[in-house]
């Protein structure tokens, strides 16, 4: 039996892919320190013999290093996202340490490393759409806005160097923003959870700056699809991958069709706020869409879900699950 | 007095700045583990009252506790560097931990930081010359080359972090190549050592790609300056700061004129190695040329050396080291 170690598990896309992995028969593990994830999202994998979860923080180095289950493939979606005035640190070191952590232990255990990263990466980079070669634009150290993508390059790289020197076989992944049922309603896994949520009560919709900037989505079912391939198949060992799907839309369009979708008669409210209000030194990007070539070529991973669909099954699920 | 810690004081640029900070009356604290370092670089230092040499790794958290009582200034200059011949992971660990350390000890001093960055982070950004807020282009994380730039990155990042989340005085320097006596003899070094070298052997001169990608090169006496004129003066505080001399030239030109410096009217002798010969891929940077008027203006640093000057006393050093058996 195939054993997968999920840090991150309790998460969003951690707890899916658990489920997924044990009906595909699979033994899986789950880390989490519960800080943002929570135990509910497992509420189906728990009564599995062949799950196991651990409430632990991945810095937490003493219980690392006792663990001594032999893994085959461990996923690291553990993660900080979005500094917020006051958590850069924290985002760096959880992202830069928690990646080491990861890869000493995969390193003990010759196991491969499947790295969650970002499509926040390729940062300004102006050529769309961005293909796993595309260059990195990163804009000044001062803003603190580049914090989380800078400590998933590092990470990225950090990846590719243990390769190097011990063989462990990683795989990079670049995610788009992923949405679906249980995804985070506050902001933290994109802007489509607060639109939700504010659609349902009939509220103004908060944009971020002129509501004009370009996102690629994925629905949860695709990315989870993506990332089973990428542990079913060894031969793309080695290789960073997009993500995502062929749908990028405008997060004004977005707020719009969520509001269509969730089925309010009237003209949505749109509450326009300045980047400046929000953070310092902040910095849009202004277009992001990803070229999945590589993806369906090596995996023959295809993003299936159309985002009317997939937006309507989130919100029937926060219909279902949220309002109180 | 003031004491100054210096990280990598045994290294070239290391070793330039404490003998100036010396002369200027610092108490100065050297830390290197002679990695790459010589204790020769420091001879003309080493024993001085107002100079003390500790070897040991800026991983080591512990003895920065121990050497840092009394210091007012780090200036963290020791980095690990190339990962163009591999160890990429070296140069992310030892980076990263490195300015990490540097931050944890001064936070709980209330030091100012001077951290060296490098004019690598700009990367492949076109648009020239690089001003200090210009963007960084990074490519894949499959070349391995980008290691360093991004270490150094994540590094900034901490610098202005510790700023804002504890109020900490930091400043990070990037540095545009520099070259001079006691210059690493390897690529480590830059390319003009390497020249040197070819041309005093009479051997041809390995010249990667075609020879066109420009760089500037600054006189270490230069670069020493700038740094010093950072630690002084509080305008640096909570910025970025360019340091480097601004005159662009191609490194076939710069091989050429080496090789006139040394060998007079001699054709150059030149081989041409194409980058697929590098072990892994390898991506270079065509251009690089520093934008340095807020050094200037705010901070006086004016890089004063010529290129022949500065490469003509370079030479006469290397001359002096060289075997030629």
């Amino acid at each position: 039996m195939i054993h997968v170690l999920i840090t991150g598990a309790a998460g969003f896309l951690g707890s899916h892919l658990a489920e997924r992995l044990l009906e595909e028969g699979f033994q899986v593990t789950g880390i989490d320190d519960l800080s943002h994830g929570i135990l509910d999202n497992l509420s189906r994998c728990l009564p599995s013999p062949h799950f196991t979860f651990y409430e632990k923080d991945i810095l937490d180095e003493r219980f690392l290093m006792g663990f001594s289950e032999k893994v085959d493939v461990l996923v690291h979606f553990a993660t900080y996202k979005i500094p917020r005035e006051g958590e850069g640190l924290r985002t760096l070191e959880v992202n830069t340490k928690g990646t080491e952590a990861i890869l000493k232990l995969a390193r003990g255990n010759r196991c491969r490393v499947i790295f969650g990263s970002t499509d926040d990466v390729y940062g300004k980079n102006p050529e769309l759409p961005f293909s796993e070669e595309s260059a990195l634009v990163i804009g000044n150290s001062r803003s603190i806005r580049w914090s989380d993508a800078i400590s998933k390059i590092y990470s990225e790289q950090l990846c590719l160097a243990y390769q190097d020197e011990y063989q462990i076989p990683v795989n990079i992944l670049r995610f788009a923003i992923i949405y679906g049922p249980r995804q985070r309603m506050d902001g933290w896994g994109g802007p489509q959870g607060v639109f939700i949520e504010r659609a349902l009560k009939r509220e103004s919709l908060p944009v971020h700056g002129d509501g004009l900037q370009i996102r690629n989505f994925v629905y949860l079912s695709d990315a989870v699809e993506g990332i089973t391939r990428v542990i079913k198949n060894e031969g793309v060992c080695g290789e960073v991958l997009n993500i995502g799907s062929s749908q990028s839309l405008r997060i004004l369009d977005l707020a719009y069709l969520i509001w269509s979708l969730v089925g309010n008669p009237e003209r949505p409210n749109i509450e326009f706020i300045s980047y400046s209000d929000l953070w310092r030194d902040y910095e849009d990007v202004r277009a992001r869409e990803l070229d999945l070539t590589k993806a369906k070529y090596l995996l023959g991973y295809e993003a299936e879900t159309q985002i009317e669909e997939g937006l309507r099954k989130t919100i029937e699920w926060y219909r279902e699950n949220c309002r109180g | 007095m003031k004491t100054i810690l210096v990280t990598g004081a045994a290294g070239f640029i290391g070793s330039h700045l404490s003998e100036l900070l010396v002369r200027r009356g610092y108490q100065v604290i050297g830390l290197d583990n002679l990695s790459y370092g010589s204790l020769q670089n420091l001879t003309s230092i080493l024993h001085d009252s107002n100079f003390r040499f500790i070897q040991g790794d800026v991983r080591d958290r512990d003895l920065f506790e121990k050497i840092s009582d009394s210091v007012e200034a780090f200036i963290h200059l020791a980095a690990y560097k190339i990962p163009r011949y591999g160890n990429a992971l070296e140069t992310l660990d030892v980076n990263a931990k490195g300015i990490e350390n540097v931050l944890k000890v001064a936070q709980k001093r209330g030091c100012k930081v001077l951290f060296a960055s490098t004019s690598d982070v700009y990367g492949k950004n076109p648009n020239l010359p690089y001003s200090e807020n210009n963007d960084f282009y990074l490519g894949s994380p499959q070349v391995r080359r980008w290691s360093y730039a991004i270490s150094k990155i994540l590094g900034e990042h901490l610098c202005f972090l510790y700023g804002k989340e504890y109020g900490l005085r930091t400043v990070v320097l990037r540095y545009f190549g520099s070259y001079g006596p006691r210059q690493n003899l390897t690529w480590w070094g830059g390319p003009q050592s390497i020249f040197i070298d070819c041309a005093l052997k009479n051997k041809p001169m390995p010249i990667h790609g075609d020879g066109l990608q420009t760089r500037s090169f600054t006189y270490i006496k230069d670069t020493a300056d700038g740094t010093l004129r950072a630690l002084e003066r509080e305008e640096a505080t909570g910025r970025v700061v360019n340091i480097g001399a601004d005159a662009e030239i191609s490194i076939l030109d710069l091989g050429k004129k080496i090789w006139k410096l040394i060998r007079g009217s001699d054709p150059p002798q030149i081989e041409f190695i194409p980058y697929r010969q590098f072990p892994g891929r390898y991506e270079d940077v065509r251009r690089r040329i520093p934008d340095i008027r807020w050094a200037r203006e705010v901070l006086g640093f004016h890089p004063r050396t010529s290129l022949d000057e500065g490469l003509q006393s370079t030479i006469e050093w290397q001359k002096g080291i060289t075997s030629f058996g």
